[in-house]
């Protein structure tokens, strides 16, 4: 009698040890349920083919910009490179990835320099403009043109500043808003890493 | 005796002057600028060639492969970042110039439902007695077209031109991204 007590004490208290485990509360957004990241079949910086689906089991961390943007683009890939720096080994198994929202001043020799002075392993793409403006809107990311007739830039890119977390199981699963302190994006990063879902 | 009176005026200006110097601000009366930093960046490869050569070090097999006689120039940009303290009755800065990019702007950025807007604007009101910090994510002076690479350790010259007619000369350090 005394015996089935105490197990069942025993599995009380597993239970809620297991359960405080799995209750990490992600700083960033989480989309519930997570949906399948929608492939990005775009060319790198090297002039490499991309694919999602080549990136299963890592976390890749997706961000929209463009290298002349020299505000809120830098910003947010300061932050990632802190991010990857704060990683340290586990930065192995994250893919750090730039969708160019510029595809014409985006030439693969300016996302080269634009990127290797943030972290070489960081890739930058660009594509098609049919298949960028996918992406785009399968991200929910917002790209306007902007005229900028009395400037040296003569037009600038309206853009959404998120990050986005896609899982080792190519799920879509976490969005940071621009400004999210690096602290809080290196454990959620830990956490995804800590759990892999399900492959 | 005067003359000894002489030599530590002298000392005492010098030393002033030192101190101004130091402290990378300048004073006009009105506005002053403090901690002023630009941002690390490189010029492109495909960028104008001529003139940068120089200072490029490491150059790339890779450059001029393409548009050549296109005209083309380097589009990398970067941005300067300051504080602009106005002791004085309300000003503005209204131009900025530097050798160091072929325009020299004045840009704000206006987040709205995490959409990021940059903007040129005419002018950065300081009003009086009080500050605008220019930051990322905020006002800045945008550096169009690099004429050369900007590394950590190097110092850029920006003169800005206030409304009141004044001009400042910012030295800022190059700071990484």
């Amino acid at each position: 009698m005394i015996q089935r007590w105490l197990i069942s004490i025993i599995v009380m208290i597993t239970a809620l040890a297991l359960s405080g485990c799995g209750a990490y509360e992600f700083r960033g957004t989480v989309l519930e349920p997570p949906n399948p990241a929608p492939e990005l079949p775009l060319t790198d910086q090297f002039g490499n083919a991309f694919q999602l689906s080549n990136y299963r089991g890592k976390v890749v961390l997706l961000f929209f910009g463009f290298t002349h943007c020299p505000d809120i683009c830098p910003t947010a890939l300061g932050d990632l490179k802190r991010v990857m720096e704060k990683l340290g080994n586990d930065a192995a198994n994250v893919q750090v990835v730039f969708v160019s929202v510029d595809p014409e001043r985006d030439t693969p020799d300016l996302m080269q320099r634009y990127l290797a002075a943030f972290n070489p392993t960081f890739l930058g793409l660009n594509g098609d403009r049919s298949v960028l403006e996918q992406a785009y809107k399968n991200y929910g990311v917002t790209v306007i043109r902007r005229d900028l007739p009395n400037s040296g830039l003569g037009y600038t890119i309206d853009h959404s500043g998120y990050i986005y977390a896609i899982d080792q199981a190519g799920n879509w699963r976490l969005l940071w808003a621009h400004g999210t302190p690096v602290d809080d994006i290196v454990s959620d990063v830990q956490a995804l890493l800590r759990n892999p879902p399900g492959m | 005796m005067r003359r000894i009176a002489i030599f530590i005026t002298a000392a005492f200006v010098a030393l002033a002057l030192a101190g101004c110097g130091a402290n990378q601000t300048t004073q006009t009366g009105g506005i002053t600028v403090r901690d002023p930093w630009v941002r690390a960046a490189m010029m492109n490869v495909a960028g104008d060639q001529s003139g940068a050569m120089g200072n490029m070090g490491q150059s790339t097999p890779m450059a001029g492969m393409s548009d050549h006689g296109h005209g083309s120039e380097s589009s990398a940009v970067s941005a300067a970042y300051m504080v602009l303290v106005n002791n004085g009755a309300a000003d503005a800065i209204v131009k900025a110039e530097s050798d160091v990019a072929k325009s020299v702007e004045l840009h704000n950025v206006i987040m709205e439902n995490n959409v990021m807007q940059m903007r040129q604007v005419e002018a950065i009101e300081v009003p009086a007695n009080g500050q605008v910090e220019l930051k990322p994510g905020s006002f800045h002076v945008m550096l169009i077209g690099l004429n050369r690479d900007l590394k950590e350790g190097d110092e850029v010259t920006i003169t800005l031109t206030t409304r009141s007619g004044k001009t400042i000369e910012v030295k800022a350090p190059v700071r990484k991204p």
